[in-house]
């Protein structure tokens, strides 16, 4: 069963793959906590779906870049183990749905042999890496950003820092200032910039933190205007301890980076960065760009001779779905997929076309589309004719017309009303009715299925999120419309004003009645945000108000857009993040394997990787005494002061000083050999002498 | 009447910063009168009961979001309609039978919160 096992060369994936296996066998068995398990599974990319008993599986591709060799592994393993489907993510990635369970660790080990990862795709951890599709080919662009989004995945990918944190963490890089990577939302995000001092050009970021959409959307704070690039990761490094340690834990919906930014304020955040400069291995780091900067290169054919029958709707598609790179002669071309989703007979045809006739790279892009690089421009005519055979030369890339949409209900556990369906009839409404809108790239429409917006409607000039409506006892699937959100380039975003509740049904009106004010209204040189902004929130909310009425429903309202039963609303609880396990025993046999870990990254040399597992272990010894006593264990931080001011000063735990003396070692001290070896050490006395107090309490009960 | 979260709450949040009263409150989270209005020292409420704008209380659900009765105005004063109400996703911000009020009781309401 396991042939797997010997073909992978690398021993970390193998021993991770191995875990994994494992692990689920003892969860079948019954040896292992539900929650606990969960979390173990999401930080590798098994996530749960809206149907019961199978999995969605998350493949974690860094800044959405992928060889042909990865897009062919990635379409046999979605026909072996899923159902043919490839749905591109906002973030890059790429999910498969309807996997048994059993069969995730060979899965994994398949798409490894192409250097694919499910590694920290889900779960509290440092999310795919995400970066501008254009990056390394754009004319605007200072310099290429992906080697910078790459060195950043693989420095914190099963890095002892960010593996149990509060919450997720995403980052992104934007190439240009038009801020494609959308930085603003983003926790930490990266924009290339060039500073010049006394003549001499260095690469840097204008850094952003502490952004955010779901249902409390928050714009980052620029913590840097320029960031030179050697100290890029030690920073991201910094910033991932302090909140490790002072991030919430016990509240799930408060947990992520901009709350803790919001409650502390930056500057006190900012302040605790600067401080953990000490414990960092490297103070500086120089990120490897060569193997990136080398020429391309093409495999020698003979450009095909081709006819093309319609040069209308040719030259209607190259305008705009092709791209002019920076390098001289080649050209991008944009793929508009349909709600993200594709299927693997044409993603195969698609890898083969790329590897022969282009440099054998495409880039997933955030709005869910595909860009393929470097084609020549002979080739162009060629592309547009093998492309339309896929179905994949439709006009209107990243136009009005290019819907975002995350899946909702189709699959999503936690999709209120449809998000697909309702994208499938506006994009129908806009081909038919508003062809012009195909050539709008200004105007962005995106949807949610829930708040959480994965979708980013919240962000969107024009959004709809998925709601659910009480009309007498019946419930209705309805749309949350909003307006006035966009990127307003080089780190400055709007989020969008929530207008009003409507019937999903009448979604399509609300698009014509929003589009019929515009042309009516909108003057020449005025964009649709200066438009939106002079007429006010209101005047907008006047306008879709009467759409909101439920005293006059038709029975086909309550029926969601793609389905042909009555609507029922079924919520599960989001399984992001792993829930607190609080119980004594498991986080003290926790301790002890952590303690395994630091002894284990000793033993290789990895010095700072040890001290960290065992601050882990100090920590969590820590907070199951606390626990036993009822105490608040929210943060860190949190449990370091509780567990001295409880144990310590109360003489119940005796130490020699303080703990927090015990504990910030770790950041007081360089992560020397000789340092990591007496914190270890200072770890193992202390897991023992909790867990003597600990037997000695229950033995008195 | 105030509003009040029923049990069908999904915990999204969505309905917390839009209260312009700041009433809305996270399950299990204390709150206090004197939080996001002008209320401070001793206040004597509805009921003639005296508190300490700055003294904690407790949480009225320790599972979903919750409004405390005394601070919510049906967003009168300040909007149309309950905010809440207006962004819930689930549509479970709805009257609370158990505290019926009228316009002019919830404007004075208002304007005891924010003098």
């Amino acid at each position: 069963m396991q042939s797997f096992r010997t073909e992978i060369e690398n021993p970390i994936v193998e021993k991770d793959i191995l875990e994994l296996e494992r692990k689920i066998q003892l969860f079948k068995e019954g040896k292992i906590d539900e929650e606990r398990f969960r979390s173990l599974r999401l930080a590798r990319g098994v996530y749960g779906q809206r149907q019961f008993g199978v999995q969605m599986i998350r493949i974690k591709l860094p800044y959405g870049k992928v060889s042909s060799e990865q897009l062919h592994r990635i379409a046999d393993v979605s026909d072996e183990y899923s159902r043919g489907r490839l749905h591109i993510t906002t973030r890059q990635d790429i999910q498969i749905h309807h996997v048994s369970l059993d069969r995730t660790p060979e899965l994994w080990a398949q798409l490894e042999k192409d250097d694919i990862t499910l590694r920290e795709a889900c779960g509290n951890a440092v999310r795919n890496i995400t970066a501008s599709e254009t990056a390394g080919i754009d004319i605007a662009e200072p310099f290429d950003v992906s080697p910078y989004a790459d060195a950043t995945f693989k420095f914190f990918l099963r890095n002892p820092i960010c593996q149990e944190m509060g919450r997720k963490f995403k980052m992104s890089f934007s190439g240009t200032d038009d801020d494609t990577a959308i930085s603003f939302i983003h926790d930490l995000g990266f924009i290339a910039k060039i500073k010049t001092t006394n003549g001499v050009a260095k690469k840097g970021f204008k850094v952003l933190l502490g952004g955010g959409l779901g249902s409390q959307p928050r714009h980052a704070d620029v913590i840097y205007d320029f960031l030179e690039e050697d100290v890029l990761i030690p920073t991201i490094e910094s910033v991932l301890r302090i909140f490790d340690r002072f991030g919430e834990r016990a509240k799930r919906a408060k947990a992520r980076l901009k709350f803790l930014v919001k409650e502390i304020g930056i500057e006190i955040f900012l302040a605790l960065v600067s401080k953990e400069v000490n414990a960092l291995e490297n103070k500086t780091f120089k990120i490897e760009t060569a193997t990136f900067e080398n020429p391309v290169s093409f495999q020698e054919v003979a450009i095909p001779v081709v006819e093309i029958e319609n040069q209308v709707a040719f030259q209607k598609w190259k305008e705009t779905n092709v791209i002019k790179q920076k390098q001289e002669g080649l050209f991008a071309i944009g793929i508009k997929v349909h709600l993200g989703d594709f299927y693997t007979p044409k993603a195969r045809l698609l890898a083969d076309l790329v590897k022969k006739y282009a440099a054998n790279e495409i880039r997933l892009t955030l709005r869910q589309n595909i860009l393929i690089r470097h084609i020549r421009a002979a080739l162009i005519p060629f592309f547009y004719v093998e492309l339309q055979k896929l179905g994949f030369a439709n006009a209107g890339y990243n136009s009005t017309a290019d819907i975002t949409a995350c899946p909702g209900t189709d699959t999503c556990n936690l999709g209120i009303s449809s998000s697909t369906g309702i994208a499938v009839v506006l994009e129908k409404v806009l081909e038919e009715e508003y062809p012009s809108y195909l050539n709008n790239k200004e105007i962005a429409i995106k949807i949610s299925g829930c708040m959480n917006a994965c979708g980013q409607h919240n962000m969107a000039h024009i959004g709809f999120q998925g709601m659910s409506i009480k009309v007498g006892n019946l419930q209705a699937p309805a749309l949350q419309v909003l307006i006035g959100g966009g990127i307003l380039g080089d780190g400055k975003g709007r989020f969008s004003d929530k207008l009003v509740k409507i019937p999903s049904k009448r979604g399509p009106d609300a698009l014509r009645i929003l589009l019929n004010d515009i042309e009516g209204h909108q003057q020449k040189e005025e964009s649709f945000l200066e438009y939106y902004d002079r007429q006010g929130k209101i005047y907008f909310y006047d306008l879709l108000k009467g759409l909101s009425d439920t005293a006059n429903l038709l029975p086909d309202d309550f029926i969601d857009w793609g389905y042909s039963e009555k609507y029922v609303k079924a919520i599960g609880v989001g399984e992001c993040a792993g829930v607190v396990i609080d119980l004594i025993a498991t986080l003290l046999f926790e301790s002890e394997e952590k303690i395994t870990n630091s002894a284990a990254a000793f033993e290789e040399n990895q010095f700072s990787d040890s001290i960290y597992y065992a601050y882990t272990a100090i920590v969590n010894t820590a907070k199951a005494l606390l626990i036993s006593e009822n105490i608040k264990t929210n943060t860190q931080a949190g449990i370091i002061t509780s567990f001295q001011e409880h144990f310590v000063t109360s003489n119940k735990i005796e130490l020699n000083g303080s703990f927090e003396d015990l504990v910030y070692q770790i950041k007081n001290e360089k992560p020397t050999e000789i340092f990591a070896a007496s914190y270890l050490k200072d770890a193992k006395l202390f897991y023992t002498k909790i867990d003597t107090h600990r037997k000695k309490a229950i033995s008195h009960v | 009447m105030a509003i009040i979260i029923t049990d069908e709450c999904i915990n999204c949040g969505a309905c917390e910063p839009e209260c312009p009263n700041t009433a809305i409150y996270e399950g299990a989270e204390d709150w206090k009168y004197g939080e996001g209005t002008s209320l401070t020292g001793d206040i004597k409420l509805k009921n003639g009961v005296v508190v300490n704008a700055e003294e904690t209380q407790e949480a009225v659900s320790d599972e979903y979001y919750f409004i405390a009765p005394d601070k919510c105005t049906e967003c009168i004063g300040f909007h149309e309609e309950p905010q809440c109400a207006a962004v819930c996703p689930v549509d479970c911000c709805v009257p609370d039978d158990a505290h019926i009020e009228t316009e002019e009781e919830l404007l004075l309401k208002q304007k005891f919160l924010h003098n």
